[in-house]
């Protein structure tokens, strides 16, 4: 069966043996046209031969203007078509239950938001044409218009599109695919082999130039259609600050200068890649670790927290105001403030200032003030509630966000901070393992260190990401953060994104035996990834990370955080689907700071 | 013209001032609530601003939060706010009302709907503080297909430009913050705030309404030099919960606040 999302296609065939060639030099999909009007229009026979043609891996799609879901459905099964394509201009209505795949077209005009509206939840990916003609017109499509729209759903782009023209509209659009038909052509209903196989080289060739990772890593404000700037009134022109102080400082060579030397002298970058041996033999997996865990302060929460303490600086800003759930974040704000000579406030859950003590202390060593919130469930979002309502009354300071979350720009920045740990950790496999790995893995709570790693390989779309979010005592049970599993969009401090929520919208309280995955949002940047399915987002319980803390304890000497051992937990809980393979997890901080806790669980366990 | 359009056009037409007492919809339940409405109405308020509780009501102090944590427990949704509404207009309520709501609870089903919903209730406006005019577009075409007023707001904060654009995309008032927090302290009408009001009122196209701090008599006469409306919020949400926490008639505590911040007016 064909996967995914088809990423070339030729449409339009009447021949056989133009399929053949097209299948031949790497078309993961062909089309058939069934439109009467269209001069490219195939009899039911003629398209089952063609469809019967192909092997089993290509996209085998009917392109029809019909809009009756029984009568198409009836075509395609006798016709052997493993996709619908639909052009007509009908409504959605009685094809949500459709069994085939359905591509839908999406003129690239004002109506686009109604269609995409209207047909998202059933469509495996819209076709962006011209707005004006049914497809197969040779029309190019505007392309300002359809970057903003491949941006926001899975798209392939159409309209126009040949050898000599496709590379620059697959750099402009950032499509997830390409579909080409009449310009293709030598004559009426025959293609020129020598131009579609040039069309498809060329096509492939663009599309695996991080065409995806631009589409998806964006600058903000958006993310798809997620993140934004929901902030009240009293910060925007904190934020808007804040957002060109970071532009100026990115084009600044000295900034990042300055950043890398701290990054290097003081916080101990690069930090190493480990294979861990002796689980990999224990799971049959080749797990090996990107090393987070020895950064300065043990988490990767230092990489931003450097970074936006010399962003503050820059900006002339005396004061900074922080959140924190497992206290590495705060530590890590106390730390740069200390070395900087920055007054620092931390804003801490009462529940994780109880569980996360040992961080409470350092903060307070390294100098900070620390207010223990004890207003709502006491943890990271009442943290972020606090930490806003005090930036609002002192917009000021700058507030250090901590994770790839809130208002624009805090999640691109946040991520752009991170970012080192995947550019490290691709460079570091490749000289190591070789090549690329064939899984990457981590934890998710607000998304900072797996933004972090993902952006180091979300343009190889051949390796699976992974993002592990607090399962809990299990999703079924209620009691977890899994955003994906259990949530529905909405906005929460500052972003559209996934979050947990009751039916009235009011926010759900959350469970995970990790503080810094216990919280009902998630970062809107891997909202996107999720939403184009570059990556995908399951669950590890708290049983499963316990497990995997003390594997890695007595198997390779690493105390690894417990929101870590969510990532090293899912891959042992899935160890089966992941024989041979190799996976990357990002290990993203130590677990000192949960020995009370993990004593505690194992005690009660003994008892 | 909606009623509030109506109400603060009017006010300005003839040189007048209002207040407008805010109060946290299903504070000790929605009963309450109706019966302050009323109350409000008959002590003299111009318009009412309902909030629409929410578990995470980033711009608000702790009264408020309290506040909302309470209606909440009592099972206030919004769905229940707009029934009471309604009933309030079937009594004959007429205190123009603007909503106001964090975004997540307008978004949760289709804004437009929601939109709609809140409009058949009754309610005239729309106030959500987590949507500035960056994120304004959807709101504003939500509350035009409804003819509700989209409110947004100007902060101290606010450069110029923003107080511009934020007035003339505001119908029936824009929400000036007199005070650089969240709700619940108490603002000073010092110089500062005198001239940042003055200047606010002459950069907005609309109407403006002063809120952030207000609690006495002499705390309005002091907004409304240049405000048309003044809002009073956490004063009276705390007074009245104090009222019922004694076991004292909450609509009664209402009504005579008014009648005193009222004899602030010109
Ligand atoms: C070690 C560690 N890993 C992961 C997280 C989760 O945050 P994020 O998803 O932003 O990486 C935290 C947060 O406190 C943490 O301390």
């Amino acid at each position: 069966m064909a996967k995914g999302i088809p990423s070339v296609k030729v449409c339009g065939l009447t021949r056989v043996e133009d399929a053949l060639h097209a299948v031949e030099h790497g078309a993961d999909a062909i089309g058939v046209v069934t439109v009467e009007a269209s001069p490219r229009c195939a009899t039911p026979e003629l398209a089952r031969s063609i469809f019967e043609s192909a092997p089993d891996h290509v996209w085998k799609v009917l392109v029809t203007t019909d809009s009756d879901p029984q009568r198409v459905a009836q075509a395609a099964s006798q016709c052997g078509a493993t996709a619908v394509q639909l052009c007509g201009n009908h409504s959605a209505s009685g094809w949500s239950d459709f069994a085939l795949p359905l591509l839908r077209r999406l003129p690239v005009s004002e109506e686009a938001q109604a269609v995409i509206k209207e047909w998202q939840p059933m469509v495996l990916a819209f076709v962006l044409d011209s707005a004006h003609t049914a497809g197969g017109s040779g029309v190019t499509v505007d392309f300002n218009l359809a970057a903003k729209l491949a941006q926001q759903v899975p798209c392939l782009l159409a309209g126009g599109l040949d050898e000599g023209n496709v590379a620059a509209a697959i750099d402009a659009v950032h499509p997830l695919g390409v579909d080409a038909s009449s310009r293709l052509e030598a004559t009426p209903r025959q293609k020129d082999q020598a131009r579609v196989h040039q069309f498809i080289h060329n096509a492939k060739q663009q599309m695996s130039k991080a065409t995806t990772a631009q589409a998806i890593t964006s600058v903000g404000p958006y993310f798809g259609e997620f993140g934004g700037c929901f902030a009240p009134e009293t910060l925007m022109a904190s934020l808007l600050e804040l957002e060109q102080a970071w532009r100026s400082a990115m084009a600044d060579p000295g900034f990042r200068n300055e950043l890398d030397g701290y990054l290097k002298n003081y916080a101990g970058r690069s930090t190493p890649l480990t294979f861990a041996q002796r689980l990999s033999e224990e799971i049959g997996v080749e797990v090996w670790l990107k090393r987070e865990d020895l950064l300065h302060t043990g988490a990767h929460k230092l990489n931003n927290a450097l970074g936006q303490a010399l962003l503050a600086k820059r900006m002339g800003k005396k004061r900074i105001l922080a959140e924190t759930g497992a206290g590495q974040h705060g530590v890590a704000t106390a730390t740069v403030c200390a070395l900087l000579g920055l007054e620092c406030v931390i804003y801490m859950g009462a529940v994780d200032a109880a569980r996360q003590r040992p961080n409470l202390q350092r903060m307070e060593l390294l100098g900070a003030r620390v207010e223990v919130v004890e207003h709502g469930q006491r943890t990271l979002k009442d943290a972020i509630n606090e930490a806003m309502r005090a930036w609002v009354a002192d917009p000021d300071a700058h507030y250090l966000l901590g994770s790839a979350l809130g208002p624009h720009p805090f999640p691109a920045l946040v991520a752009g901070f991170q970012q080192v740990i995947g550019e490290e950790a691709r460079e570091q496999f490749e000289q190591q393992a070789g090549g690329v790995p064939d899984t990457v893995v981590a934890c998710v709570g607000g998304g900072s260190n797996a933004i972090g790693m993902f952006r180091g390989f979300v343009d190889s779309n051949g390796v699976d990401l992974v993002g592990v979010e607090a399962g809990g005592t299990g999703v079924k049970s209620g009691e977890h953060a899994a955003r994906f599993q259990g949530g529905i969009p909405g906005v929460l401090h500052g972003c559209f994104t996934w979050l947990l929520q009751d039916e009235d919208g009011q926010i759900r309280h959350t469970h995970s035996v990790s503080a810094g995955l216990d919280y009902a949002a998630v970062g809107p940047e891997h909202a996107q990834l999720e939403a184009l399915q570059r990556a995908r987002y399951v669950d590890a319980t708290d049983d499963q990370a316990l497990d995997a803390f003390q594997r890695l304890a007595r198997l390779e000497g690493i105390l690894p955080a417990l929101e870590s051992s969510h990532a090293v937990g899912w891959v042992i809980a899935n160890r089966e689907d992941l024989q041979g393979q190799r996976v990357l997890v990002n290990l993203s901080g130590r677990g000192d700071k949960d020995m009370e806790t993990v004593m505690g669980i194992l005690s009660g366990d003994q008892a | 013209m909606n009623r509030l359009e109506q109400l603060t056009a009017s006010l300005r037409e003839h040189d007048q001032r209002g207040v407008a007492p805010y109060l946290t919809a299903g504070d000790d339940g929605l009963e309450n609530t109706l019966a302050e409405l009323h109350a409000l109405e008959r002590g003299g308020a111009a318009c009412v601003e309902l909030g629409i509780p929410f578990s995470d009501p980033i711009a608000d102090g702790p009264a408020l939060q309290a506040a909302a944590d309470r209606a909440l427990k009592a099972g206030t949704t919004l769905n229940s706010v707009l029934q009471m509404i309604k009933d309030y207009r079937a009594a004959g309520g007429q205190l123009p009302i603007a909503l106001m709501s964090y975004a997540n609870l307008l978004v949760r089903n289709k804004l437009g709907e929601t939109a709609m919903e809140i409009a058949d209730a009754g309610a005239n406006a729309l106030i959500v503080p987590d949507i500035p005019i960056e994120e304004g577009a959807a709101l504003e075409q939500a509350c035009a297909a409804a003819q509700l007023c989209p409110i947004f707001f100007a902060a101290p904060t606010s450069p110029q430009s923003r107080v511009v654009e934020a007035g003339q995309r505001s119908r029936g008032f824009l929400y000036v913050v007199g005070r650089v927090g969240v709700t619940g302290g108490s603002t000073s009408f010092d110089e500062e705030t005198q001239s940042f009001l003055k200047q606010t009122r002459e950069l907005s196209q609309a109407p403006i309404a002063v809120g952030f701090g207000i609690a006495t008599a002499e705390h309005v006469r002091a907004a409304t030099q240049s405000a048309d409306l003044a809002i009073v919020g956490t004063a009276l949400v705390r007074h009245l919960h104090e009222v019922g926490q004694a076991g004292g008639n909450r609509a009664q505590a209402a009504q005579q606040f008014v009648e005193d911040l009222v004899t602030g007016l010109k």
